[in-house]
């Protein structure tokens, strides 16, 4: 087990009141009872909608911030008493802060980075040389970090974080604000430092996209508590029982008289919505075989972003 | 522990020897600023001078005196914002959460806080501090190895000073504007005034609340007149000022409650 978090809690005393009034502390559960178990080479997602307790969760799985109670043990180590071995095993990378230096160059930024990781000057040359190499950034690391565009600052973010070769890297939201090429390409430099060199990922996200692409499984966090911690696969069945259908004929049919209820008819197309759950797909597609001559058939699963909306939305009733 | 030093050593003149090649990439700004910086200085020397030329030296006060206490202010200010100029940051850090970046980072983390910033300008003070100093000296060597060791000791209790007073924000919200008072107005104005010329009240304060006595009055005092314990006053007030600042930065950070704001170093 490279993550093992147990019975995790944080509180935050707010306090609120003028100037010459007595303060009020209200106290705010920011995380809460959280476990959760992680194994070595694992992608995992965590997500959750805003204010859930993400960054709260990892913040206390990096040393950045000390557990109310519960235990956090990352790589054998305890992050709040650990916290600089701990830096040496762990590489982070928070889409909204940049650990490189913007009056700097990359490649400055990165002998800066180097020497904090205390990697002599041969070392550091071959470094940036690999990592510059594997991310494509050879062209970047002589231009001045605020020089750089959103989606290449990513990148050399990204690269920067596992110069040291961390065994686990903590993504909080690494493609937000970017376009779909530089997503698409951050998505394949994460794959290519899982496979290449086994790296444990824990990314937060709020771009599915991210999750569908890159974890296998996830673990769902609102209002401070662990909802589901499930494979994508295992998520999508369990939730994925409602399936949208589209036929099309070579005529236009009178729907009026079906068996099943027709959401939407478009010239010879039908579509309509169903509970996989309730209504056998044998029988149903033996009735629309009957009624006519199928050209096209397709079948929908409901998106995944769609079942995490489903689940945010049951949270919220509870 | 010994290997640590030597790592946090070794990065200190990394980081520093960065921040001189990246302000060599702007050569001209970086002249025009250290130059400007010492002519801003030079203006104050050049109205002592006259007043003195017209008065005579009198009452303790004299040029020379004067000299160093802008020896002293100028190397304590430079030292501070050219080596470790991250630590008008502190406030800023704290606020925005930019803290956590220097947290997932295996280095002592005030150092790596205070070598984040460089003010190039800066460096301007520290030569005019130096040669401000040298001249005053007359290029005694006793009285200049004074003032290498005082310098090293005055910058060591304006750090702290400055520590100190960012590393507040935790608990009573953005010190940005106190500290900056507190140093420029205080703790700057104060100290190229020659001691004499504030009656007792003042001095009191001097020597306490604004304690500018120890980052130019004793200094100054003890190059021109060499006084042990007056030496050692300033040295162990240096001392227990650096401690005091670590003291209240540890504290800070073990309150420190972290943010989601956008930021970026340097």
């Amino acid at each position: 087990m490279q993550i093992c978090v147990n019975d995790l809690n944080k509180v935050f005393v707010v306090k609120s009141g003028g100037f010459f009034k007595s303060k009020n502390k209200t106290v705010v559960k920011a995380v809460e009872n959280v476990s959760f178990n992680i194994n070595k080479g694992e992608i995992v997602a965590f997500i959750g909608p805003n204010g859930a307790g993400k960054s709260t969760t990892i913040k206390m799985l990096t040393g950045i911030i000390q557990p109310t109670s519960g235990t956090i043990n990352v790589s054998g180590l305890t992050p709040s008493k650990d916290r600089k071995k701990l830096a040496y095993k762990i590489g982070c990378m928070f889409g909204q802060k940049s650990q490189l230096y913007m009056q700097l160059t990359v490649r400055d930024s990165y002998k800066l980075l180097c020497s904090m990781y205390d990697l002599d000057k041969k070392k550091t040359e071959e470094k940036i040389e690999e990592i510059s190499k594997l991310f494509k950034i050879e062209d970047l690391l002589d231009k001045v970090v605020r020089k750089l565009s959103l989606g290449q600052r990513m990148i050399c973010e990204i690269a920067g974080s596992i110069l040291h070769d961390p065994e686990i890297i903590f993504l909080d939201e690494p493609t937000i604000g970017l376009d779909i090429f530089a997503k698409a390409r951050i998505r394949e430099i994460i794959k290519k430092m899982n496979e290449e060199k086994g790296t444990t990922i824990f990314l937060t996200s709020h771009d599915i996209g991210d999750v569908e692409a890159l974890c296998s499984r996830i673990i769902i966090i609102n209002d401070g508590t662990i909802v589901t911690d499930s494979t994508i696969s295992d998520l999508k069945s369990k939730y994925l029982s409602t399936k949208k259908i589209k036929i099309s004929y070579d005529a236009i049919l009178n729907t009026n008289s079906f068996k099943y209820k027709v959401d939407n008819v478009n010239g010879y197309m039908i579509e309509l919505t169903i509970n996989t759950d309730k209504v056998n797909i044998g029988e149903l597609l033996s009735y629309f075989t009957s009624v006519g001559n199928i050209v096209d058939i397709q079948i929908e699963a409901t998106p995944l972003e769609d079942v995490i909306k489903k689940i945010y939305k049951e949270r919220r009733k509870v | 522990m010994l290997m640590e030093v030597k790592n946090n050593i070794r990065y200190f003149f990394n980081a520093v020897k960065i921040a001189i090649r990246s302000a060599m990439a702007y050569k001209v700004s970086f002249l025009v600023q250290v130059i400007f910086m010492i002519i801003n200085n030079s203006f104050f020397l050049i109205f002592w001078s006259v007043i003195f030329s017209n008065t005579g030296e009198n009452s303790g006060i004299t040029f020379n005196n004067v000299l160093y206490l802008w020896s002293f202010s100028t190397i304590a200010y430079g030292v501070t914002y050219f080596f470790f100029g991250g630590v008008r940051k502190i406030n800023d850090y704290i606020i925005t959460g930019s803290l956590d970046s220097f947290l997932l980072q295996p280095k002592n983390i005030l150092l790596n806080v205070l070598t984040s910033q460089c003010s190039f300008s800066a460096f301007g003070d520290i030569l005019y501090g130096a040669v401000v100093g040298i001249v005053a000296t007359s290029g005694d060597a006793f009285k200049i190895m004074l003032l290498i060791i005082l310098g090293i000791f005055v910058s060591v209790f304006f750090i702290s000073t400055e520590i100190i007073l960012r590393s507040l924000s935790v608990w009573i919200g953005d010190t940005k504007t106190i500290a900056n008072r507190y140093i420029e107005m205080l703790l700057i104005t104060f100290s190229t005034y020659p001691e004499n010329i504030f009656k007792t009240g003042i001095k009191a304060l001097l020597y306490t609340v604004i304690p500018v006595a120890y980052l130019a009055y004793l200094p100054a005092n003890i190059v021109n007149e060499f006084n042990m314990y007056q030496l050692a006053c300033v040295l162990i007030v240096g001392i227990i000022y650096l401690f005091l600042a670590i003291f209240v930065f540890y504290k800070a950070l073990k309150n420190y409650e972290s943010g989601n704001n956008m930021s970026m170093k340097g």
